[in-house]
């Protein structure tokens, strides 16, 4: 090679990466040099000969598999998403539960006062903390309730979120 | 009704719609598995292995395809992490080996790696001669050749898929087409007399 010309340009001006001004620089460049004419030629066979040739086929059931695989994999997430709802439609029952029997202690106190509720046991903190501070507090009244249809006294659980100085 | 563009089909695949995966696997399926094979060496079915996983993944990720790029410039984007993260693995695997982890285990060789350049093609002459010289090139020669002469990728798209700067594509480019054009010289000598 006698030309000090970079011959990379004559690939990039074969795939139209260069702009112009530099093409034109190239094609004027090629008009008058014989060996990166033929540079130039020899880069525009192996181009043609490459894209002529195809690649490897996959396998006949190549298609179907990836589509069995998405499908599985899909699949895989809707049911994560299920067991997810599931735990979430649990917790709520769970906490339903657990809040359902909270009643202010206004309610419980009156439920006392007409002797519909009696205590088992009541576990009442100070209404004042150690400083002083006034606190809210829960109580925990454990009592057997006569049945709304029945009459029947039956065990209850009741936690009652009290203001202070109201037990 | 046309045929519907890469982009098309993706945005219809996310949207549920039947057909367009099968439409999309069926126009790339063959150069994304040449791509895999190329870029890592490896046979035909672990090439299928791992460009099922390039497509799984894509499918699977379709709304994070934003558009921005074209189909598939994300595609072959997908297709080179695959291969990276697999020869990554294949690498940590081998220093394992060296280091006598897994005592017994034979050494990965290079050559295991290597695709068989003359494999045998039931195809034409010419079409086995070129297949031949291409099967000579340098695996990373291929590669470009393929993103640039069969997917009509530009440099700067190269560049994003493979990882390197938009200098080293078109050196790399014009290198294996001065290859090719050595290897094919015989026969491109002969197309050219008659």
């Amino acid at each position: 090679m006698s030309c000090p010309w970079d011959t990379a340009e004559l690939s990039a001006l074969l795939d139209g990466e260069l702009a112009e001004p530099q093409a034109g620089q190239v094609r004027k460049h090629l008009d008058r040099c014989p060996e990166c004419r033929h540079t130039y030629s020899q880069l525009e066979q192996a181009r043609s000969a490459f894209y002529s040739t195809q690649p490897e086929a996959v396998s006949a059931d190549f298609t179907r598999r990836v589509v069995e695989a998405v499908g599985v994999a899909e699949g895989g997430g809707r049911a994560r998403v299920r067991w997810l709802a599931g735990v979430a439609a649990i917790a709520a029952v769970v906490v339903l539960y657990v809040a359902w029997p909270l009643e202010s202690g206004q309610q419980l106190v009156a439920d006392r006062a007409r002797g519909t509720s009696r205590p088992v046991a009541v576990v009442a903190p100070p209404s004042v903390d150690p400083c002083g501070v006034p606190m809210r507090c829960v109580d925990l009244d454990i009592s057997m309730r006569p049945g709304a249809r029945t009459g029947e006294e039956t065990p209850g659980l009741r936690l009652a979120l009290n203001s202070p100085g109201m037990m | 009704m046309g045929r519907l563009t890469d982009e098309q089909l993706i945005l219809d695949h996310r949207a549920g719609l039947p057909g367009a995966m099968d439409q999309l696997l069926v126009r790339y399926q063959d150069r994304v598995h040449q791509f895999v094979r190329w870029r890592t060496g490896v046979g035909q079915t672990e090439a299928e292995d791992l460009a099922q996983d390039v497509f799984l993944q894509v499918f699977q990720s379709a709304a994070s395809f934003d558009g921005r790029s074209r189909f598939r410039t994300w595609l072959y984007a997908v297709a080179g992490h695959v291969c990276s993260r697999w020869l990554w693995d294949v690498s940590r695997r081998r220093a394992w080996i060296v280091a006598g982890v897994s005592e017994g285990a034979a050494a990965l060789e290079v050559s295991d790696l290597q695709p068989n350049a003359l494999e045998a093609l039931q195809c034409q002459e010419r079409d086995q001669t070129v297949r031949a010289a291409v099967g000579a090139l340098a695996n990373s020669q291929r590669i470009v050749l393929l993103l640039r002469d069969w997917e009509d990728l530009t440099y700067e798209e190269m560049a994003v898929v493979l990882e390197v700067p938009v200098g080293t594509i078109k050196s790399r480019i014009h290198h294996a087409r001065l290859n090719l054009a050595r290897r094919l010289a015989p026969v491109l000598g002969r197309e050219a007399e008659a």
